[in-house]
């Protein structure tokens, strides 16, 4: 799933580390996220929704949003 | 560089063991012992490798690899324990069980009552890793990787036992001891982890 999370990170100046301790996540978690190659949990999409204070459909793109 | 060092670490432990073990069969092999005294010397050869992983511990503290703040490490410090704790368990019951069937005329009843207790901390094992997995305080990509490596060795290891027991079979390979199925799972699942975890980048 792709994802803005590194330009919102970027956006802050934090670091993978500082994100990840914000979300209580590891920064393995964070960078598996930001590459796209891990889908975060439902919860954790919300947390990260909270944090930037933004709904989580503009911070994560369904790549196959046909429905 | 440091993991390559602990596994050279592991490897030279594994071989003085081996050693020791050798030197404590010839030692023991013409003298009448108490059982408990050669029981204690056949367990001081094992020492080296509970000595590597307690320098890995500190040479190696577990890494960011749990949630963030004070509670990051508590789920891999519960792991490391629990494992610590069955392994040793489980090397003196199969020691000192070892050992008293050799010594002893032990009963059939009492020797299928050594052997559960023996396979129990294996037991403890798995029951250690799935813990780690399921741990709430765990964090979630980490426990996507565990799942995944155990699965993957879960996998290999019933793949393995199929080819080796027709091996058996249509070739006549000699018999693998099957307890050697967890330690050997343990392996795997300790290998697949880095392919996994590489998949994620």
């Amino acid at each position: 799933m792709k994802n803005i999370l590194h330009i919102l990170r970027a956006e802050r100046r934090w670091s993978q580390a500082t994100l990840a301790e914000k979300l209580d996540v590891s920064r393995q978690s964070v960078n598996a996220i930001e590459t796209g190659k891990y889908d975060p949990s439902l919860p954790l999409a919300f947390r990260i929704a909270r944090l930037f204070e933004m709904p989580i459909e503009e911070i994560f793109e369904d790549e196959n949003d046909d429905l | 560089m440091r993991k390559l060092l602990l596994l050279l670490g592991v490897l030279v432990t594994v071989a003085i063991s081996f050693l020791l073990g050798k030197l404590v069969q010839a030692w023991v092999a013409d003298k009448d012992l108490p059982y408990l005294l050669e029981l204690l010397l056949w367990l001081a050869t094992t020492l080296p490798l509970f000595a590597i992983f307690l320098v890995g511990r500190v040479f190696m503290p577990v890494r960011d690899n749990g949630p963030a703040k004070s509670r990051r490490h508590l789920p891999r410090q519960r792991y490391n324990t629990r494992l610590i704790t069955f392994a040793v368990l489980h090397v003196v019951m199969l020691m000192a069980s070892d050992l008293a069937i050799e010594r002893f005329h032990v009963s059939v009843q009492l020797r299928v009552i050594l052997a559960v207790l023996t396979a129990l901390p294996l037991g403890g094992l798995m029951w250690a890793v799935i813990s780690l997995m399921a741990d709430p305080q765990g964090d979630e990509f980490e426990r996507t990787v565990l799942a995944r490596s155990l699965i993957y060795a879960a996998g290999m290891i019933m793949f393995f036992a199929a080819i080796w027991g027709f091996l058996e079979n249509f070739a006549q390979a000699p018999d693998f001891p099957l307890y050697l199925m967890i330690p050997l799972y343990f392996v795997l699942f300790g290998l697949t982890q880095p392919f996994v975890r590489g998949t994620y980048k």
